[in-house]
């Protein structure tokens, strides 16, 4: 005997796969501003990004329908296999709990997709902002009223410079050329500032940034990892695309069952058999 | 750890991107400590001796200050008005290390640097504008 729950159940799955609602909780990510990134060591840069990234609540929520997913195509392949030896009510039933899996699959890869697309565009507005810093300071760099102050200060250093030691000399005499604190401790300074510099450059977070064994500049490092992240969001968008016709069988399946459960093997034998056609009539008319 | 680490990453970012203000403030010490040395050189409430040794003590506070202002990378390429206006007359800004260089007291390297002769100072009367 044919019940009326899963009929009534099917009916309203087939309803409402289309429209999944996105019951998103509040998940959130502020990457560092642009600024800050152009500022970290190239190789760090990506690093630090995915690892600012991975301590928001965004990245949690998304690890959590991670799991969700796993476990809903787990029961999937169980229920398949259930299915393919089952037979009569309980066939109907477990076909009804495989649609069920496969409509809950695609809401939370629903849910997945949007928080990935938020966080793809909080990524892609973090490089855009990153690249105009760079672009600003390109400007000001060859700004000219920058450049001349610059090379005013360079030459102003290097006059300072030449006349250092006469100037202590004249200030300093009468204490054995001891000179004000902060010139003594600035002089040890220097030294232990050039071993820093030199520790500074031999670092590996201080090696130029890489894109396939070749070196490459800062901007060009960030335009990458841009086309990644707009390459990722393409991606994302033919999943969705995918996801979409996924509902579109699960609900034609939904139907299928609907009408099973409604109709049962006469539906599914051919419907009404016509008779009483004229051909057949005629013999009672002849006579 | 890490997050130690991140935390003077930041602070380390914070610093880098200081305000102008900050960036000029060692150049507005100087600019006010060499006004206190012209100051002391005008100043004839005090003793000749006395004056010289303000003047002595000014100039070497002013001889760190000028290196200071030299040595500070938050300046470089800087479009603010003062700074642009020290380090394109080096001669009257780092007065204690122009007049060293070219063997005058600094008091006469300002006065030279703007434009004064003699006898515009003997005509001059000090007294309320």
């Amino acid at each position: 005997m044919i019940t009326i729950k899963p009929l009534a159940r099917a009916m309203i799955l087939a309803s409402t796969l289309v429209t999944v609602s996105s019951a998103l909780a509040s998940t959130d990510w502020q990457p560092m501003p642009g600024e800050q990134l152009i500022k970290l060591p190239a190789p760090v840069m990506a690093q630090a990004i995915e690892r600012d990234f991975r301590e928001s609540p965004l990245a949690a929520e998304l690890q959590i329908r991670q799991k969700e997913i796993e476990d809903i195509q787990s029961n999937l392949g169980e229920l398949k296999e259930a299915i393919a030896s089952a037979t009569g009510q309980n066939k109907v039933e477990l076909q009804h709990s495989f649609l069920e899996k496969k409509s809950a699959y695609l809401d939370t890869m629903e849910i997945r997709q949007e928080l990935k697309i938020g966080a793809l565009k909080s990524r892609i507005n973090l490089y855009n902002q990153a690249l105009n810093e760079l672009k600003q300071d390109r400007n000001r760099a060859s700004d000219p009223v920058s450049r001349e102050v610059r090379e005013a200060q360079m030459a102003a250093r290097q006059r300072m410079q030449r006349v250092t030691g006469k100037v202590d000399e004249m200030f300093y005499p009468a204490i054995g050329g001891k000179t004000s604190r902060y010139n003594q401790e600035y002089a040890q300074n220097v030294d232990q500032i050039k071993a820093l510099q030199r520790a500074i450059q031999s670092h590996t977070a201080h090696e130029s940034a890489k894109i396939d064994g070749a070196e490459v500049s800062r901007e060009e490092f960030i335009r990458d990892l841009l086309t990644e992240a707009e390459a990722e969001h393409a991606l994302i968008d033919q999943e969705s695309e995918m996801l979409g016709f996924m509902a579109r069988l699960v609900a034609l399946d939904a139907q299928a069952l609907q009408l099973q459960i409604a109709y049962g093997e006469e539906f599914e034998a051919g419907g009404i058999i016509e008779t009483g056609k004229p051909a057949s009539m005629v013999d009672f008319f002849i006579n | 750890m890490k997050h130690l680490v991140t935390s003077i990453l930041i602070a380390a970012l914070f610093s880098a991107g200081a305000t102008s203000a900050k960036e000029i403030q060692t150049l507005k010490n100087m600019e006010r400590e060499r006004a206190d040395l012209l100051s002391a050189y005008l100043d004839d409430q005090v003793t000749v001796d006395a004056r010289q040794l303000q003047i002595q003590g000014k100039q070497k506070r002013l001889v760190d200050l000028e290196r200071m202002v030299l040595r500070d990378d938050r300046l470089l390429g800087s479009r603010d008005r003062l700074v642009r206006l020290a380090f394109k007359n080096y001669d009257l800004s780092f007065l204690v290390h122009a007049s060293t260089e070219s063997e005058h007291a600094p008091i006469e390297q300002w006065v030279s640097e703007m434009g004064l002769s003699s006898e515009d100072i003997k005509l001059t009367e000090s007294g309320r504008r």
